[in-house]
């Protein structure tokens, strides 16, 4: 028995090992002012201010953000109406919608993208808008994660009783929904929407597909300006990191706090 | 009047279905008729016979299955070992390491790759220090090619994949454990004939889930050997916006294949699943 907790401990260390180098050599490598021996020499922080003062770069974090919002809203939105008819109206409904939410975690990512492009980038149609294009693509991209944390989520708070209930006091079953339901589940809703965002703003291989040169994220900048200085785009990589991470922090925030409301809620009874 | 009525409810389902029909199945259905679109406008299987005639594309598929399914096999042993471990550690510590993983399962992409070009590209950290220490297979890493590149797959399958393994050791029940002590069964003996069988439905769902993953995988390949090796996600997307010549009924093709490999992978580990659920309930 002891002798397999060693064996688990050296599987544990040696893999966080390896997970952890690629991280920590490019955080440290930001930092250095030169490394051609073992050790990193004249450290300094010029790399991270260059960065943070470069427009560019900071014009491309912001796209990344306008970019990776405006989808997740939109499949938010989408979603939060579908399942609610199916909910109130059309419960047979829910098979179906489930499999087309589904669908996009097989034909995903490059094989979407190549073929929404070869349909619409031609057509005189508004989806020919590159711009357009990316955002109903990362729409596609993020269906599969919304609907599973909205749906799961609209039947925890059982929806369609606490509708009724508010129908027979006289409120419109569309307007129970807006006031009553969508706030009771915001903070699942804003947890699944972080996951998508965070996917979203790590995105490079669609953008590069599909919006090439016509949308300049902070991913298209560091891939443009990989051959520059190695410290630079570390620093840059260790940014974008950060940004990561208070994400993450978010998502655990406001999971927490969810935790801390019902538990509140149960001593409350 | 109940189809006004009925018209007004279905109206909650129009942004859905606005971007279920134009953005996943007219593309798509578009994608497998120009599959089979030949030179001539006609319908055949001309495209799918050059793939499986001309030697770049079988190099690329031979490739991308050589380089997907050996980054998952490797992938889920470490996984599931990982995940063991991680089973049996205190709360604290199990916690650490599981911000660990969530933080590296973020870490992907484009930034993944820069940093590993940072550690073991042509000029890398780890390069330099293996020629300065004399470890030579260290100094001659070449990131570059099929095996230098192995690496970064089976970074990026070692937190997803044991952050989807972790719960399903929850359903190996201590009980089961500490009877299979007593009546004198090794551990290797346990998880080999109850623990494995036991969670087969997890590590098959993990295990194609993977497999998708990596076989699609773009931004690596594009930014480490481009064209220099052929490999099926690069030479799709150069069928589409390339710069040298565009081939979209080709693409089309090969987008095909790659999904045909996905579903047949998506089929096997389901019915290994479905063979091992059986009499669970």
């Amino acid at each position: 028995m002891k002798e397999k907790n060693i064996l688990g401990n050296i599987v544990k260390i040696l893999t966080t090992i390896f997970l952890i180098l690629p991280l920590a050599v490019s955080i440290v490598y930001s930092f250095a002012g030169q490394w051609t021996s073992i050790l990193p020499k004249n450290l300094t922080l010029r790399f991270y201010v260059e960065q943070l003062t470069n427009t560019q770069f900071l014009t491309g974090i912001l796209r990344g953000i306008v970019i990776s919002i405006i989808p997740v809203v939109l499949v938010n939105a989408m979603i939060l109406l579908t399942l609610f008819a199916v909910i109130v109206y059309f419960p047979k409904m829910e098979k179906y919608i489930q499999i087309c939410c589904i669908i996009p975690t097989t034909i995903n990512g490059i094989i979407l993208a190549t073929a929404i492009l070869s349909t619409y980038s031609g057509s005189s149609t508004i989806f020919s808008n590159r711009i357009i294009m990316l955002i109903f693509v990362y729409c596609v991209f993020c269906l599969p994660v919304t609907y599973q944390g909205i749906r799961n989520s609209l039947y925890a708070v059982n929806t369609k009783t606490l509708l009724e209930a508010s129908s027979i006091l006289g409120a419109n079953e569309f307007y129970g929904f807006v006031k009553i339901i969508v706030p009771t589940v915001m903070p699942n809703i804003m947890n699944t929407a972080l996951i998508s965002f965070s996917g979203l703003f790590g995105d490079f291989a669609l953008i590069k597909i599909i919006a090439s040169s016509q949308y300049e994220t902070v991913q298209t900048y560091l891939y443009k300006n990989r051959n520059t200085k190695i410290q630079l785009f570390c620093a840059g990589v260790a940014i974008l990191l950060i940004l990561t991470m208070i994400i993450n922090l978010m998502v655990h925030k406001i999971a927490s706090k969810k935790c801390g409301q019902t538990a509140k809620e149960e001593t409350e009874e | 009047m109940n189809i006004k009525r009925n018209w007004k409810k279905l109206a909650f389902f129009f942004p859905f279905f606005f971007l279920i029909i134009f953005f996943l199945l007219v593309p798509f259905l578009r994608m497998v008729g120009q599959s089979f679109r030949t030179s001539s406008g006609g319908f055949g299987l001309e495209r799918y016979l050059e793939i499986f005639s001309k030697l770049a594309y079988i190099t690329a598929i031979k490739n991308s299955l050589w380089i997907s399914v050996s980054a998952t096999v490797i992938g889920i042993v470490i996984d599931f070992f990982l995940a063991l471990a991680l089973s049996k550690t205190s709360e604290k510590s199990k916690n650490w390491y599981l911000s660990v993983l969530n933080l590296t399962s973020t870490f992907s992409g484009l930034p993944l790759t820069l940093s590993f070009i940072t550690i073991l590209g042509t000029a890398g950290v780890l390069v330099l220090i293996g020629q300065q220490l004399g470890i030579g297979w260290l100094a001659d890493y070449n990131l570059y090619s099929l095996k230098g590149m192995y690496v970064i797959y089976v970074y990026f399958q070692i937190p997803m994949g044991t952050l989807l393994l972790l719960p399903a050791f929850g359903e190996i029940r201590k009980e089961w454990r500490e009877a299979a002590i007593l009546m004198n069964c090794n551990a290797a003996r346990f998880w080999i004939r109850i623990g494995i069988p036991v969670m087969m439905p997890a590590i098959m769902g993990t295990t194609s889930m993977l497999f998708a993953n990596a076989l699609t995988a773009y931004t690596t390949p594009y930014l480490l050997i481009n064209n220099s090796i052929p490999l099926l996600p690069v030479k799709i997307t150069d069928m589409f916006v390339g710069d040298v010549r565009q081939r979209p009924e080709l693409g089309s093709a090969l987008s095909m294949v790659m999904l045909g490999f996905m579903l047949i992978v998506l089929a096997v580990t389901n019915l290994v699943k479905k063979k091992f659920e059986k009499g669970r309930k």
